[in-house]
């Protein structure tokens, strides 16, 4: 069966946009599993303007399903 | 942009995720907006595939629904592609059997090259069961934007169970 990654991105968007921990990303993502996703996808931009290098470090320890991560080595146009 | 570079990749290799999909973003992209040039970034692509191999993090190559750029996609060692599903979400209501027909094609060369496929991009509750009863062998679907849009009316469980729930009795 195909698996659903759930790409939690927009929950640091609206994280980001007051400047404290609410939501919290790291439980959305745990709850996203509880809820029955497969996997957690991240997408950190180097501006970090949604998810930030500190929350895939946080993530990883704490994810039971797959962890994708997806970005860019170089920046092509 | 060296740093750029070099800190993904220690990102990466720090945490060593199950799998890591490779976008040619540009620094200021909005969102992912297309798929890697396979064949000009062929060799590129085959040194940091090859790289997070050493990590035995599983790769994935995001690409659009080109059978040339798949089967190149081939040539890097890649385990998988990330077909780019964003022509399909656009397309899909005036017309879900033409919007579907180039990723069947692309599907069918992943297939036979042996590629794993994976898919995303403005995947949603109306059109998420039509592409994965199209596509063989679908392995794994990323949603982020609509579904949380969702979640805002039906609350984070329900809607993910609603997603989950169009992924199964596929034919």
């Amino acid at each position: 069966m195909t698996k659903l990654s759930v790409n939690i991105n927009k929950i640091a968007t609206l994280r980001n946009a007051r400047g404290g921990n609410l939501p919290d990303v790291l439980k959305a993502a745990l709850d996203c599993e509880r809820f029955g996703a497969q996997g957690i996808t991240v997408h950190p931009r180097p501006d970090e303007r949604h998810i930030r290098y500190r929350d895939v470090y946080d993530l990883k320890p704490i994810l039971t399903t797959e962890f994708n991560i997806e970005g860019n080595r170089r920046q092509v146009h | 942009m060296k740093a750029i570079e070099g800190r993904f990749i220690e990102l990466v290799t720090a945490v060593i995720p199950a799998q890591v999909t490779l976008v040619p973003d540009a620094v200021d992209a909005l969102t992912s907006n297309h798929g890697w040039d396979t064949v000009n970034y062929r060799n590129y692509l085959t040194d940091i595939v090859s790289e997070f191999h050493k990590y035995n993090i599983r790769t994935s190559i995001f690409v659009d629904p080109v059978s040339e750029m798949v089967e190149n996609a081939a040539y890097t060692g890649t385990d998988r592609i990330e077909l780019y599903t964003e022509s399909y979400a656009a397309n899909y209501h005036s017309n879900r059997d033409i919007a579907i027909a180039p990723f069947i094609a692309a599907a069918e060369t992943a297939n036979k090259v042996g590629l794993g496929i994976n898919a995303g991009h403005d995947l949603n509750l109306d059109n998420l069961r039509f592409f994965a009863s199209n596509i063989k062998n679908l392995l794994e679907v990323s949603i982020g934007h609509a579904l949380i849009s969702d979640a805002l009316y039906y609350g984070l469980e329900t809607t993910i169970r609603k997603y989950l729930a169009e992924l199964v009795d596929i034919p």
